[in-house]
């Protein structure tokens, strides 16, 4: 047999048999590792504490303080065990796919009859008898045809069709937490035992198409919730409810300040309180621009493809543009507008008019303007996310020269209004040139250097991302 | 931006100026969301709504809190005026739901001295001033931030 060098994070190394398993490495370390063991990741890749290493590389061994991994996991093998409860209790569900996301795991079903609150707490009885069994998991390689069979015979047609879309070639690997079978990448823990009884909620049941697909059955999806301990369980459950009373939208409702309704998705409907709020904060802006040496200006809403085209939006944007067609007088054809999703290329409009000498500059055109952007209806969030939205926009014409002052001066703007309106602390974050932009850059790389180097000397720079654009706050040079 | 936009140098040339895009606020209907979470929907005073709410315990009342409306409306103050057959309590509990930050409540005896009773969110109890003290005390702190 052939042997692998396994290296350690301590920097050690040692060799062992091709096809070891991380449980006997971390026997081989310590036996009181081994007890505490849960999984281990190879060369960044997490995998069972089972699973047959033949390949030399860096080795960790995952115990349930390490918090990313055990959390995985953990939410991972609820999700198994919801589904297992599921089918225990009613053997006719279909099931689908369960991964883990946010601060537990979802799984989609298919049921005619909706799953209802007392369905959960069955549920959340099952799984906890479950848990109590300690059932071993245990994991095999599959080949397709096995596999396909294997579904066929337990009537399970969303399974197979997973299957389908696996690459030819690709293992398939299936997990069993006591006797009840799934499809899975995995990795797992070792017994149905080490999940924390205490530590998990269901929390709600949504809708959710087959494959996000609208044309494919809806399926039932029951979120749930998981942590280490009870503890983190209570803090997460307590911060949800506060989060709840100060939700805009219930104090929206509360304060009598806007409603949004079907024939208008994602325009606001601002009633008299919110719209006092609405005027009040563009009345203090107006003030700070004013101060700041801005002009202020107004374009259009509704402008002709031509302009849209000529800016690059008609091209990279199109899907997520309002289009306007207007039968003119006249006119053969009728004539398509778009309603504006920036304000940019109409201040580009205004700065054209007229010769410009470097005494004009900088020159800086604000606008409180109302723009429209098409959002998926799913994305939408009270007035976090509209379609409808009037943005502070600003517009600084000047050399590169000036580049710098104004930046410097722009930050210093930013911060004191951010200060007067209660955030006295913020992240500042640099975007990068993104890979998919309207505006062309030129000496792009020089100008995100000072960029780089102004902002750092003025707030904190939480990261540097590559930012995807057009963003609501677009990146900021361009020629 | 691919729209051609030019200036006149100091050389006499015709140079492409640079253009920086920004915004503060980003959109007017999502920062106000974030205000509204971020201080649980108690917004400080000057961008308050209804930022008092003058109301009267018995109905004898009702035309002093009118001129108590009256002179905080002339100092440039947003107040409303609660005249309904209700009992105090069950107002001073609504206004509270709709964070209303100031509540004025007047009775006989503020009738007679040519008082207020001010009651502020989330405070127990109240205080008694003057009509020119109550209007002084609230338009200092309903003055914008970048106004004081
Ligand atoms: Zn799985
Ligand atoms: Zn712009």
């Amino acid at each position: 047999m052939s042997q692998i060098s396994l290296s350690f994070p301590d920097g050690n190394s040692r060799d062992y048999p091709a096809g070891i398993t991380a449980a006997e490495v971390a026997e081989s370390i310590a036996p009181s590792l081994a007890k505490r063991a849960i999984s281990a990741n190879l060369d960044g890749r997490h995998i069972d504490l089972a699973w047959p290493i033949t390949e030399s590389g860096a080795i960790t061994i995952n115990t349930m303080k390490d918090e990313a991994q055990a959390l995985e996991l953990i939410r991972h093998d609820f999700a198994h065990v919801m589904a297992r409860a599921v089918q225990e209790i009613w053997p006719d569900v279909k099931v689908t796919i369960g991964p883990v996301r946010d601060h537990g795991w979802f799984y989609d079903f298919d049921r005619k009859e909706p799953f209802t609150p007392e369905d959960l707490g069955r549920i959340e009885a099952k799984m906890k008898e479950i848990i109590a069994a300690r059932d071993p998991v245990r994991t095999e390689v599959w080949d397709r045809d096995r596999a396909i069979a294997h579904y066929k015979a337990q009537n399970e047609p969303f399974k197979l069709e997973l299957i389908d879309r696996i690459p030819e070639g690709e293992d398939l690997r299936m997990y069993w937490h006591g006797d009840w079978q799934d499809l899975c990448r995995g990795p797992h823990l070792q017994n149905t035992g080490q999940l924390p009884a205490d530590a998990f909620r269901l929390t709600h049941v949504a809708g959710a198409y087959w494959l996000g697909d609208a044309s494919r059955p809806m399926l039932q999806r029951i979120y749930g919730v998981a942590f280490r301990n009870k503890a983190d369980l209570k803090a997460h459950l307590t911060m949800l409810e506060e989060a709840a009373k100060r939700d805009h939208r219930k104090l929206g409702r509360e304060m009598e300040l806007f409603h949004f309704q079907e024939e208008a998705p994602g325009m606001v409907f601002w009633h008299p309180n919110g719209w006092t709020i609405y005027r009040e904060l563009e009345a203090y802006m107006r003030r700070r621009l004013t101060r700041a040496d801005y002009k202020e200006i107004k374009t259009p809403q509704v402008v002709d493809r031509i302009l849209w085209e000529k800016s690059g939006h008609w091209e990279a944007y199109r899907e997520n543009m309002f289009i306007v067609e207007v039968d003119e007088e006249g006119a053969k054809e009728k004539r398509t507008n778009a309603l504006k999703p920036m304000n940019c290329p109409c201040h580009v409009q205004v700065y054209n008019q007229g010769l410009k000498s470097y005494r004009d500059l900088p020159l800086r055109l604000a606008e409180f303007g109302s723009c429209h952007r098409y959002e998926s209806s799913g994305s939408m969030h009270g007035l976090m996310r509209v379609r409808g939205f009037v943005q502070d926009d600003a517009h600084i014409f000047c050399t590169e020269d000036q580049i710098e002052a104004e930046c410097a001066s722009f930050l210093d703007l930013l911060g004191s209004v951010y200060a007067d309106l209660g955030f006295e602390k913020f992240d500042i974050k640099l975007s990068t040139r993104p890979e998919t932009r309207v505006a062309r850059t030129k000496f792009g790389t020089r100008r995100n250097r000072r960029l780089k180097r102004r902002s750092s000397r003025s707030a904190t720079i939480s990261r540097s991302i590559p930012a995807r654009a057009p963003s609501t706050a677009p990146s900021w040079i361009s020629s | 931006m691919r729209l051609d936009a030019e200036y006149i140098g100091e050389d006499g040339a015709k140079h492409r100026p640079v253009m920086l895009h920004r915004a503060i606020l980003g959109s007017f209907e999502r920062f106000i969301g974030i205000l509204i979470e971020n201080y649980s929907g108690k917004l400080p005073l000057w961008l308050a709504p209804r930022q008092v709410v003058v109301a009267s315990i018995v109905s004898d009342a009702d035309d002093y809190v009118r001129q108590v409306v009256d002179a905080l409306r002339a100092a440039g103050l947003r107040a409303e005026a609660d005249t309904r057959n209700e009992k105090i309590n069950y107002k001073v509990r609504e206004h509270s739901v709709g964070k209303v930050p100031a509540i004025l409540a007047i009775g006989m005896k503020e009738v007679e001295a040519g008082t207020v009773s001010l009651r502020r969110l989330d405070s127990q109890g109240s205080r008694t001033l003057s009509l020119e003290e109550v209007v002084a005390e609230l338009s200092a702190e309903a003055t914008p931030p970048d106004l004081r």
